[in-house]
């Protein structure tokens, strides 16, 4: 911002404008609800002010104001009440309920206090209390089953590893698929790391047109977090401990009937268990790898405020044992929040800060690479893991003076099998990061229907991440000495924006506008230092340091920047407060995209209970639809037609990799990605709103995909930018709320549905092949995103998003599984390029259950995921090794029954495993992700009151992940390799899912 | 009041415009700032030179990408080396199922060698630093040959100044090498002519190679280059061959690759990447027909290429493992003969010794080598010994022993008899075919471990005779025959190049691994 537009808004807030003072008064008073029973929590503010108060648990208030003003009372789900003072020392107020419409106030793009009855596309809102009720060491945790319209995947590992959310459905091919985290009505990235005690309410807005006002990033939905803020009148101490112990929900089962060996024969040191019978069998080393999971949440509150200025201070402590030894994650948050009017009451000015630091230590590796896993579930039947135990799994080296790995099985298997002893004690990873955010807000009441608001947010994060592998560890990757990487890496993300918000009734139309502009500046850097390979080791022995880099060790160091601007505006005309019209508008530039873009998005909302008789069934009927348009600004450096150089680690210049599409002569301009969707909706009440039904179809078209093509052979270059496809998300989301009062219970149950169905309806002439390679290369199944009316399709009309390809079986034209004649084993297809199915679920359904008794509490969630598959290394490993209990089975069996002949086990689950490589019969271990669990449980007991010094007390018991009512896969099909794009629908060697059980107490001062 | 609100109202519409749009700063940001820009590459004149390390580097790769690049490829199909284990279920391109499998035999050259090289010819390189562009030329030839001599039909000529340019035929190709040769060796020549020191100023620092930033050793591997293509013609254009091979030879050229400059090889600072796939990765190991011919010649050499096995089925004998065989333990080989690679090694692309075969051969066929093939055979043979840094030519140029019968203790079926009567001594009384295998079968081993041209030379001559391998997955190619090429890759030209694609298929009839082409024999 130039500084001369700065200085024009600082005298703009500066010359508020003067009116005449009377004297201030105070008022006190009651106020109750229409049955007379006092309200709490109910706002009072002084009208047109930002002076105010809430009422107390016996709804008493005291407010200063003056003697001529009005006061305001305010209460969710009551209707509002404006009276004049007319010098009045004591004024009570009874509010009655707002019995047509569930108007409560949502929080709405940009921070934007709305009625939920003028949106016109589908939102769902999670209380903190759903949130907090479970709580895990990663708030995002939390959202699975919780809103409609929202898929979460676990991420790989403990602690500290965020899940993937995604909302609607993958839109984009190569970009990013997960949401904006929009805290107080500002985008800040990291969020996953927030202390969640800090959340007064979660809004989820599924769709692109809740998001348009936030542009590029909102494309993918926005989660819009709404923090506390402290109360007017009153202070609150608040402290909540947890305290939550994991296992492992689940393990592989391996046989424990045959020893160490091939073909029969005994095998010392053979790295296979396809030996004889034994009769010391037992899988128990697999069990007695992990400790208890601890997981620690302790966080204390305070908020406090006068009638006219807010505070709130918090500090949460999160400290956690993973189950893996050794993998260790704590995390402090800080927050302070203050707001207070200025400028005579005018000026809202609301500031706040919120520091996260964070350290993860020892944080395991999955895959084949490195992950305790591997040699763990790979351990040879009949061996002693005990010999390998002891000294970190370690062994006096003589010659080298120092301990180094005990394991006799360490070889190439296009693996890295290593003492998984070893790995927890000499292959460390470590992780510190810290974020800083500091946010101002001034809201300036320019008049009583007009507002302007500025705002601006510095988030400031750096992250320091080493690894380092002792001397001995696996010699495919890492040299005699060691090795050790190093990366320091920072950012920020400085947000600012400035609106003008206009609020007018004219008799039965009301307006709700506002104009706006704001700008968002991204730095990135990072250096990172390392040895390189197993050629390129330490000077020293572990000594893990810059100093002991030599050679042509890794150097690598990147600096970059991106800077966004844009201007927008919305209206939203209400008619009658029953029809609402809403349009928005906002054009922006990116550089990353060589045009300014432009996207516009209008909905149309009706209450039309409003026009319904009075009846006792049908109490709210809203019908609502909406379209938008959002674009989604370029991957940096895509559009670059000359991009820097790289050089390689013996300093030679690697030539450009990529490039905007070249056709000879003309280099393309490449356009943002586009989305366009339509939604429609309903949201029903019955019964005065005891049952309520909302149900939205949506339908997102995501048009100019942006990705890499593997260039023409010739062209100059390896790989082209294009735009090149387009992918289209359907789908419909439900919830289903309850509410009702049996004696003394209340039962307040919920249902949500989600379904999403994603098409590949189109991919660019200028991708000549028939299919983009989404992700190749895991050795069982391939991701391809194919062109409609390819043969791969399988007589589909479209491909889809996450559709799993590999090697299939055989069948003639009967339907006949075709076998070798020779070996008798099972015929599969030329290529690994059969349609085997699709990782993503067909639907999700999920049952909230709250029932409260006196002063107990008892939730439950119930969490089902119905379809998709997931391919399992793991298993084909297991088989491969002899170890998978079916391999066991088979053998007990005198060999495998196929078409009639008994084919030898090991050769049977050498073949279908293709020895762990690739060619594997990849139906064998595609598994169906269908299962039902009970998520999470919580029985909670809230202490009578005995003491005026202590507001409330309440102990719970709470456990995640307790059971699974239903499963078909071996392991939980809810854990993804990682969260990225590419690595869904596969498992890999990864650390089980953790069943926890717990406590936790709230006590309220 | 209401006058008041209006003005406001006014100046912060005025604000909210005025900020929109400045993206006079966006210049330049979609750039990484710590990658190097054009701008910094103009100084001290490195625009010129500084991709040719990069070029040099990846005609035969200088690093682990060589696995995938030929390792796994013609350095089996040359009995040179052969992996202990089993890579995807057996299947590929070692058993000779080649289709959809590691694309490195294209990718690596073409991505660093030709898409560099159109880099330099866009920034007009050829005007500014001719020299230079002489170098990358060159580099360009190695390159490009191996990927025609390895698939068949390449977009040579158009290749980066369209996006889709037109497949060559191998015969057009060859004839743009040797163009492309012309213009090399003349501008290079020129340089020197106008200042000795051209090269010192210029080049050296960009050359990693053992050639050392001499134009004058450029000269000479580019002319070895250009005999040897003249030699792989021969049989198909002799007339070509004949005019080619003795431009080549002219000393008003510049000369041939000797003892003096050596080998053309290319070092890598971080260590020879074999060494790697052999010890931390157990990949690599020796193939049976490098070790039995040079054990049954009594080979010097013998214990500088190779190590004694030490599985104790082996006595400490030399024992290669045989081709495309099916070993899905990998401890049951893994103990056979190591490659006796050093970490300081460089990394061949042509041996000094290959001058000389190819003149004994161009001699043998009647070309003016200025020596008789017998010179130039057994000066050869000498130049190979000394190279390794061994002695006993004299004594091995008598050596009339045949290779030895290869026998496998771990699978009985897998060892083979003698395939060939061939000796070391010359014998100037013997036929044409027993001279040009002896002559092919001293190149082979001399070239030892650079398999492209060491398979391409056994597809044109049929020399040294080859064990077939064991575990064919390829109908085309049933048991005890022999691979003739590589398919295409499906990512990169298949499926990315759709026209250049039909017009390969178009010359070669199939995209087969058993179809010929050009210079090869039919059988």
């Amino acid at each position: 911002m130039k500084k001369w537009q700065l200085f024009l808004l600082m005298c703009l807030f500066l010359s508020s404008s003067s009116y005449v003072m009377a004297q201030d008064i105070t008022v006190t008073g009651r106020v109750s609800g229409s049955d007379g029973t006092p309200l709490s929590n109910v706002s009072i503010f002084v009208t047109g002010t930002n002076q105010g108060t809430s009422t107390n648990d016996q709804g008493n208030y005291s407010i200063h104001a003056p003697g001529n003003a009005s006061l305001t009372f305010t209460y969710i789900g009551h209707v509002s009440q404006t009276v004049a003072i007319n010098n009045r020392t004591s004024i009570n107020v009874t509010l009655e309920e707002d019995a047509t419409s569930l108007d409560e106030v949502v929080v709405t793009a940009l921070g934007i206090e709305r009625s939920s009855k003028s949106l016109t596309y589908n939102t769902t809102k999670v209380s903190s209390e759903e949130l907090n009720a479970v709580k895990s060491p990663n708030v995002l945790n939390n959202l699975a089953g919780r809103a409609a319209g929202v898929f979460v995947t676990q991420g790989d590992g403990g602690p500290g590893a965020a899940p993937r959310i995604v909302l609607r459905g993958n839109k984009s091919i190569t970009g990013n698929n997960q949401p904006l985290y929009v805290v107080d009505g500002i985008p800040v990235g990291g969020f996953a790391d927030f202390n969640q005690e800090d959340i007064e309410s979660l809004q989820v807005l599924q769709g692109a047109s809740a998001a348009a006002l936030y542009g590029s990033q909102a494309a993918n939905g926005v989660i819009l977090i709404t923090t506390k803020k402290g109360k007017l009148g009153s202070t609150e101490v608040n402290v909540a401990s947890s305290a939550m112990f994991d296992n492992p929900m689940l393990l592989p089962e391996i046989q424990t009937t045959y020893g160490q060996g091939l073909d029969g024969e005994p095998g010392t040191g053979t790295n296979d268990s396809w030996g004889p019978k034994i009769t010391n069998g037992s899988d128990a080393h697999i069990k007695d790898f992990f400790r208890t999971g601890e997981n620690y949440i302790n966080s204390v509150s305070i908020s406090s405020g006068n009638d006219k200025s807010r505070m709130y201070a918090s500090y949460a402590n999160t400290t956690a044992k993973a189950m893996i030894p050794g993998y260790d994650y704590s995390r402090h948050n800080f927050t302070v929040r203050g707001s207070t009017p200025i400028f005579r009451d005018k000026v809202q000015l609301d500031a706040s800060i919120n520091y996260i630091k964070g350290v993860t230590e020892n944080r395991n590796f999955s895959g084949w690479y490195n992950s305790p896993m591997f040699g763990l579930y790979l351990f040879p039947m009949g061996d002693d893991m005990g010999k390998y135990m002891p000294n970190g799994g370690a062994v006096w080296n003589e010659a080298r003076l120092m301990y180094t790995q005990n394991w006799p099985y360490i070889r190439n298997e296009h693996s890295s099998n290593q003492n998984p002893y070893w790995i927890i004690n000499q292959i460390q990873r470590d992780q510190n990061f810290s974020r800083t955010n500091f946010m101002t807000s001034a809201k300036w009441d320019i008049a009583d229907w007009l507002t302007a608001t500025g705002r601006t947010t510095l988030n400031i994060y750096s992250r320091d991440e080493e690894e380092r592998f002792g001397a001995s560890s696996d010699p495919t990757s890492v040299g005699a000495n060691g090795s050790y990487n190093k990366e320091i890496s920072g950012g920020q993300e400085w947000f600012s924006d400035f609106i003008v918000n206009a609020n007018k009734t004219f008799g039965d139309i009301s307006l709700n506008a506002f104009v706006g502009t704001s700008q968002t500046i991204w730095n990135f850097h990072n250096l990172e230092n390392g040895t390189n390979g197993a050629q390129n080791t330490l000077i020293f022995p572990n000594y893990f340091s810059a100093y002991a880099l030599q050679g042509n060790f890794i150097r690598r160091e990147s600096k970059t920047k991106e800077i966004n601007r844009a201007v927008m505006g919305a209206a939203t005309l209400g008619w009658q407060d029953k029809l609402f019209l809403d349009v928005t508008a906002r054009n922006e530039w990116s550089s990353t995209v060589d045009d300014a873009f432009f996207y516009p998005s209008v909905g149309l909302s009706y209450v039309l209970s409003e026009d319904l008789p009075q009846n006792d069934v049908v109490s709210h009927v809203k019908l609502r639809g909406s379209y938008a348009e959002v674009g989604n600004s370029l991957p940096f450096g895509a559009s670059e037609r000359a991009p820097n150089y790289t050089l390689d680690v013996n300093g030679n210049i690697v030539g450009r990799g990529a490039l905007p599409f070249f056709s000879g002569t003309d280099t393309i301009s490449l356009q943002p990605e586009r989305t366009k969707s339509l939604e429609f909706g309903v949201d029903l009440g019955f019964f005065n709103n005891s049952l309520n039904l909302n149900v939205t179809y949506y339908n997102a078209t995501t048009e100019d995909q942006v990705f890499q093509i593997t260039a023409p052979a010739g062209s100059g270059a390896s790989n082209f930018w294009i735009n090149g496809g387009t992918i289209q998300n359907m789908g419909i989301e439900a919830g289903l709320s309850y509410r009702k009062q049996f004696g003394q219970v209340t039962w307040s149950p919920s249902v949500n549905f989600t379904r999403n169905t994603n098409r590949i309806k189109q991919l660019s002439d200028l991708l000549s092949a028939d299919r983009f390679v989404l992700n190749s290369g895991n050795r069982l199944t391939n991701m391809y995103l194919l062109r409609p009316g390819s043969d791969l399709l399988n007589g589909r009309k479209y491909g889809a998003y996450h559709d799993l390809f590999g090697k299939s079986y055989q069948y003639d034209e009967n339907g006949n599984q075709l076998f070798d004649e020779e070996t008798g084993l099972p015929l599969l297809s030329a290529v690994d390029d059969q349609f085997i199915g699709n990782a993503n679920p067909d639907f999700l359904l999920n049952w909230n259950n709250q029932f409260t008794y006196k002063n107990f509490t008892l939730s439950f969630l119930l969490d089902s995921r119905w379809g998709g598959l997931v391919a399992s290394s793991t298993e084909q490993w297991l088989d491969y090794k002899g170890l998978s209990k079916r391999s066991g089975e088979a053998r007990d069996a005198g060999g495998v029954v196929l078409n009639g002949r008994t084919i030898d086990a090991q050769t049977y689950y050498y073949y279908i495993s293709a020895a762990a490589d690739y060619n594997a019969a990849s139906q064998e271990y595609i598994f169906d992700s269908t299962n039902i669990r009970l998520r999470e449980f919580a029985l909670g007991y809230t202490l009578p009151k005995f003491t005026d010094r202590i507001r409330s007390i309440n102990v719970s018991l709470i456990a995640r992940n307790l059971f699974f009512l239903y499963k078909k896969a071996p392991f939980d099909p809810e854990l993804a390799y990682g969260t990225t794009n590419g690595s869904q629908g596969f498992e890999n060697f990864q650390t089980p899912s953790a069943r926890s059980i717990g406590l936790s107490l709230r006590v309220g001062l | 009041m209401n006058q008041k609100i209006k003005s406001k109202a006014l100046w912060l519409a005025l604000a909210v415009l005025a900020t929109q749009a400045c993206t006079e700063d966006f210049e330049g940001l979609n750039k990484n700032q710590k990658h190097i820009s054009d701008q910094g590459l103009s100084y001290d004149a490195n625009e010129g030179g500084f991709l040719l390390p990069s070029m040099m580097n990846n005609i035969v790769s200088i690093t682990t990408s060589v696995q995938t690049q030929q390792n796994l490829q013609a350095e089996s199909y040359a009995g040179y080396l052969e992996p202990p284990g089993e890579f995807t279920g057996n299947v590929n391109t070692l058993t000779y199922n080649t289709r959809g499998r590691w694309p490195g035999s294209w990718t690596v050259t073409t991505n660093s060698v030709m898409n560099n090289w159109v880099a330099m010819y866009k920034n007009n390189i050829q005007e500014k630093y001719p020299d230079l562009y002489a170098i990358a030329l060159i580099a360009k030839v190695f390159g490009g040959h191996r990927l025609v001599d390895t698939f068949g039909p390449y977009p040579y000529e158009e290749y980066g100044l369209t996006a889709e340019p037109k497949f060559n035929t191998p015969e057009e190709c060859y004839a743009l090498f040797f163009k492309d040769l012309d213009w090399a060796v003349a501008a290079l020549q020129a340089a020197e002519a106008a200042n000795p020191d051209a090269d010192v100023t210029r080049f050296k620092r960009w050359d990693n190679s053992t050639l050392k930033g001499e134009y004058t050793s450029w000269i000479k591997a580019a002319n070895t280059l250009r005999l040897r293509l003249a030699i792989r013609i021969s049989a198909v254009d002799a007339a070509q061959a004949k005019t080619e091979a003795e431009k080549a030879i002219d000393p008003a050229n510049g000369g041939l690759l000797d003892e003096t400059v050596g080998s053309f090889g290319v070092t890598n600072p971080a260590g020879n990447a074999y060494v790697t796939m052999r010890d931390a990765w157990s990949d690599t190991r020796m193939s049976a027909a490098i070790i039995s011919y040079m054990d049954g010649f009594g080979d010097p050499r013998l214990p500088a290429y190779a190590r004694p096995a030490t599985d104790p089925a082996l006595n400490g004998e030399y024992r290669g493992i045989r081709p495309g065989g099916k070993h899905p333990a990998k401890d049951t080989y893994v103990n056979f003969s190591l490659p006796n690679f050093q970490l300081t090694d460089p990394v061949t692309v042509m041996d000094v010794a290959e001058s000389y075969f190819l003149r004994a051969e161009g001699a043998l066929r009647g070309f003016n080598m200025g020596g008789t093939a017998q010179e130039f055979y057994e000066q050869g043979i000498r130049v190979s010994i000394e190279e390794n840094g061994v002695s006993g030519a004299d004594q091995y140029l008598q050596s009339t022993s045949t290779m030895l019968p290869y026998v496998d203790p771990k699978t009985a079926n897998y060892s083979a008899p003698v395939l060939s009567n061939v000796t070391v001594k010359w014998d100037e009384g013997a036929g044409f075919e027993t001279k040009l295998e002896k002559i092919i079968t001293q190149k082979w081993i001399a070239m030892w471990p650079e398999g492209t041209e060491g398979w391409s030379e056994i597809r044109r001559t049929g020399y040294p005779k080859q064990y077939h391998i064991m575990d064919p997955q390829n109908p085309l190619l049933p048991l005890g025959t022999f691979i003739k090429r590589l398919t295409y890759p499906v990512v990169q030209v298949v499926n990315a190049t759709p026209a250049g694609y039909a017009q390969a298929v178009q010359y070669l009839g199939r995209d087969d691994e058993d179809v010929t082409f050009y210079w090869m024999k039919d059988n």
